[in-house]
């Protein structure tokens, strides 16, 4: 019985060691879009709050669009968003900057989203 | 174990497995499922090979070629001494004719990939004079001139071993989606190529590193292949990077050694 025990937990273990392996050498095989499962979109569906101010929005918002810039992945969306929401900032249009920095954080963290995915499912496409 | 260890060196070190020719081949049998009717040397035409209409109609601009001003000045250029007496010519095997086939090649010494227009800045600044910017006309002029004399020879792109990582790191950047779009380079040249984006036929990737610098009727000019990286990642949706950097540069050398075998056929016009 115990020898039945430690077999199938071997077989399960080199099963695992396969999988593992494979998915290391032809990455994940998601051809898909950016995953909208993950919690870039659920952080986004919080509204900011009162007492973040617009001008810490549109700082967040150049920050991640750097990182994404680092990363080769920045969308030119990003960069219009925070200068849209700088311009709206200084003509005193708060309510046109926060939507416009939201704007901006949203998609630099579905840029740094995408540098994070592609980062291996670029493997899948290439010709065999 | 020998499974883990496997991966693990895989994962580290992407590069250590590489097979450029490999890919080359499989990249090339992509292209002949999918145009079985079209010579794979025939995609040098680019999008004109996918069409007989709109080839027509570009032959018959081919009789007045646009570039023509642009080989024109380039050869004066390329003429033309630096301030210490010395030429272009003197930086380049064969008095720089019809090399242009052996660019991008990995420098060994320098650990990096050089294009024509980087050697042709490293001349000048060998020579003392200042190296010109790569989104400038004059640059393209001489490299549309050492084209033109490579016209018809065929690419014969070297991955040494030292220059593997550099090609892996341009493959990479071929296949990886970017961009709002969420498209890569492989999306629309390999995946839809031949299929219609608006009015525009989508060309083929095998052709593209034939017929550079090329005269756009959209840009109104000679430019080059890095020109055309920053306008194709913008039409994505992403931030184009520098021409003539690390990236686009590693990227050409993938794209032309995928090209490897085919004939020069620059400098070109395109729509």
């Amino acid at each position: 019985m115990a020898q039945r025990v430690e077999s199938k937990m071997k077989l399960r273990a080199s099963g695992i060691l396969v999988l593992f392996s494979v998915f290391l050498l032809t990455g994940c095989g998601d051809d898909q879009a950016v995953d909208s499962s993950v919690p870039v979109e659920a952080e986004m569906a919080q509204p900011s709050t009162d007492e973040t101010s617009t001008a810490a929005m549109i700082e967040k918002a150049r920050a991640l669009y750097e990182e994404a810039e680092l990363k080769e992945h920045a969308w030119l969306v990003t960069s219009r968003s925070i200068d849209a929401a700088t311009q709206a900032l200084a003509d005193n249009d708060d309510e046109a900057a926060r939507v416009a920095a939201k704007l901006a954080i949203f998609t630099a963290q579905a840029s740094l989203q995408q540098a994070e995915t592609e980062a291996m499912s670029w493997k899948s496409r290439v010709p065999k | 174990m020998r499974l883990i260890v496997l991966a693990v060196i895989v994962a580290l070190c992407p590069s250590a497995f590489a097979d450029p020719e490999g890919d080359r081949l499989a990249f090339q049998k992509f292209y002949e499922s999918r145009f079985p009717q079209i010579e794979v040397s025939d995609h040098k035409d680019g999008a004109y090979a996918l069409d007989p209409a709109k080839r027509e109609q570009w032959q018959e601009m081919e009789e007045f070629p646009p570039y023509e001003i642009a080989v024109d000045e380039g050869q004066a250029l390329f003429e033309q001494p630096f301030s210490n007496g010395k030429q272009y010519a003197d930086c380049f095997d064969n008095q720089g004719v019809g090399i242009k086939q052996n660019f991008p090649f990995f420098d060994i010494a320098k650990g990096q990939v050089v294009t024509l227009e980087v050697a042709l800045n490293n001349c000048r600044e060998v020579n003392g004079e200042t190296p010109l910017p790569y989104d400038g006309e004059e640059i393209s002029y001489l490299a549309s001139y050492m084209a033109f004399t490579s016209r018809d020879n065929k690419f014969e792109i070297q991955v040494p071993e030292e220059g593997l990582a550099a090609y892996e790191a341009g493959k990479q950047f071929f296949y990886e989606r970017r961009g709002q779009l969420n498209f890569s380079c492989a999306s629309c040249h390999l995946q839809s190529a031949g299929n219609m984006l608006r009015a525009e036929i989508l060309s083929a990737s095998i052709g593209h590193a034939t017929h550079w610098p090329t005269y756009r009727f959209k840009w109104e000019q000679v430019g080059g292949l890095h020109k055309r990286f920053i306008e194709c990642n913008q039409q994505v949706g992403a931030v184009g990077l520098s021409q003539q950097g690390e990236t686009y540069r590693n990227l050409e050398y993938f794209l032309t050694y995928m090209n490897n075998g085919m004939e020069l056929n620059g400098p070109a016009s395109r729509k």
